[in-house]
């Protein structure tokens, strides 16, 4: 199903992303469909597919409701409240050329995705992906030079740089710009011994520069940032030299997995055929695994570290995530792995979670998307008549003994001290 | 009924025996559901027990979702409503 912002004609050959006045920018170039007439904006709008009510929740999102402006030339209902506003310039339909013709039951659309040594996944879009992707994070390039030698770098094969180039539609324009092609392969040869640059890849290093399509970038999350080397390409990099990990050493003794408990529970809830192998199986993958030996002066540190890493991921997954600050014996603190919630709600864990001889002092978590049916902002706290208990952040805290951080959608990074019963903000992440 | 990783399906399925309410409690109910049409609210509302109670300027609709595990946040919502206007107080879910 598509966003609540994306709607189609009533043909389903066209689709736009709707953007009120006030809302947050839209990462594109892309250009608003324009209007020349009144007519022509009730034409445009009696050709969309909408639900019923959708002019008239549309219109009171806006700041202007379009009941103030002197211009009789539509009709005083929700719809031709909205044909003002669009008219107007003050509600824009963006073209989403990538969903054109393609209907909701069709499998979504899919682009090539190329990675690097480091992990970071880069996919190959168009510019309209970029309205309808929460937060997009763009690999940026100084010049065509650099975009090359990228592009280059990459160590691609032959069919995946095929897929990328039918993907821009490189392939159908090679014969009419081959000279303009190899000028840019020159271009570039001239300054630099790269990889080959091929005159495939000039031409896809040119058509990024010219921004008719972007590298979407996608930090991996299952390995730490290393601050010192940058996001180079495979011949590049530079491995360190290879040393034995602690489970490699001689008279090694591997910790056991799970507790006796821990494996009883999970014995009984097998029993009771509560979950599907399935169901579990995709819980497991669902668990942020972290590399995570780092060690912090403060539960502070360690909590923003986490939380910096997973609230974007968590913000355009529109699902929370959680986890578990704790002691080390040295008195520095760690964090356990974040584990992916719902809409609503994580389970952090609890003391258990932390590992063995360590010193559980808090737990964080993030809240997902900027969902408007729910208080994103704020730490929670409900009180169940039914059960007549407390639910929410700081009831776990308190009953738990323990801190607790979060990660809202607007980035700012709040404490609470179960012992003060306060909340704290800490700042923005 | 959506698919969610905490809900417990074995507890909502409980609650759905026969019941009796006050169709003045029905009555409050559509407020809430006017509203919730209004703001285009993403609540499942299958997903929830629903309580009603008031005091005495209020009618309180406690909205619970029953979950298998001890987690933070929760989903829960509580929507207040004026008792002689009819109008929305505070309308709010908890993540």
């Amino acid at each position: 199903m598509r966003s609540h912002n994306i709607i189609d004609d009533r043909f389903k050959q066209h689709y736009y992303r709707v953007h009120v006045m006030g809302d947050a920018p839209l990462h594109t170039d892309i250009q608003p469909k324009e209007f020349w007439s009144a007519k022509m904006t009730e034409c445009f709008v009696n050709s969309l597919d909408v639900y019923p009510g959708y002019w008239r929740r549309l219109v009171a999102n806006c700041p202007f409701h379009g009941h103030d402006f002197a211009n009789n030339k539509f009709s005083d209902t929700d719809k031709g409240r909205a044909s003002r506003l669009i008219f107007l310039g003050i509600i824009k339909f963006y073209p989403v050329t990538h969903l054109d013709k393609q209907s909701d039951e069709e499998s979504s659309v899919s682009f090539p995705i190329v990675s690097t040594v480091k992990g970071i996944n880069y996919t190959l879009v168009p510019p309209s992906v970029l309205l309808i992707t929460s937060n997009p994070v763009i690999k940026k390039f100084n010049d065509l030079q650099q975009t090359a030698r990228f592009l280059a770098g990459l160590n691609m094969g032959q069919t995946r740089l095929n897929e990328l180039s039918t993907t821009m539609g490189i392939i159908a324009t090679i014969p009419e710009p081959i000279k303009q092609i190899r000028g840019i392969e020159a271009k570039v040869k001239r300054k630099q011994k790269p990889a080959a640059i091929t005159p495939q890849i000039a031409a896809m290093a040119q058509k990024l520069e010219d921004r008719q399509f972007f590298l979407l970038e996608q930090q991996p999350e299952s390995k730490p940032l290393r601050k010192d080397q940058e996001d180079l390409p495979v011949e590049e990099y530079t491995p360190k030299p290879y040393t034995l990990g602690p489970h490699e050493e001689p008279g090694y003794v591997p910790p056991s997995a799970v507790t006796d408990s821990q494996a009883l529970k999970a014995e009984n809830e097998a029993e009771k055929g509560k979950e599907s192998d399935e169901k579990r199986k995709q819980n497991d993958e669902e668990e942020e695994k972290f590399v995570n030996n780092t060690s912090f002066k403060t539960q502070h540190e360690a909590a923003e570290d986490v939380s910096r890493k997973i609230n974007s991921k968590s913000v355009s997954e529109n699902r929370e995530y959680g986890g578990m600050i704790y002691q080390n014996e040295d008195g520095t603190y760690s964090y356990t792995d974040p584990i992916k919630g719902s809409v609503d709600g994580v389970n952090p864990g609890g003391p258990s979670a932390v590992p063995k001889g360590k010193k559980p002092v808090a737990y964080y978590h993030t809240h997902g998307g900027d969902d408007p049916a729910y208080d994103n902002e704020n730490f929670s706290k409900v009180y169940d008549p039914i059960d007549k208990e407390w639910y929410g952040d700081i009831p776990y805290a308190d009953s738990n003994k323990i801190d607790g951080y979060l990660a809202t959608p607007k980035g700012k990074f709040k404490y609470y001290s179960y012992k003060n019963n306060q909340v704290e903000l800490i700042g923005d992440l | 009924m959506s698919d969610e990783k905490y809900l417990d399906y074995e507890k909502l399925k409980t609650f759905r025996t026969d019941t009796t309410i006050s169709g003045h409690y029905l009555k409050i109910w559509n407020v809430y559901l006017q509203y919730a049409e209004k703001t285009g609210s993403s609540i499942d509302i299958d997903n929830y027990l629903i309580n009603f109670s008031e005091n005495n300027d209020e009618y309180v609709i406690f909205f619970k979702k029953p979950v298998t595990q001890k987690i933070v946040g929760g989903g829960h919502g509580v929507c207040r409503i004026n008792k002689k206007t009819l109008s929305i107080v505070e309308c709010k879910f908890i993540k």
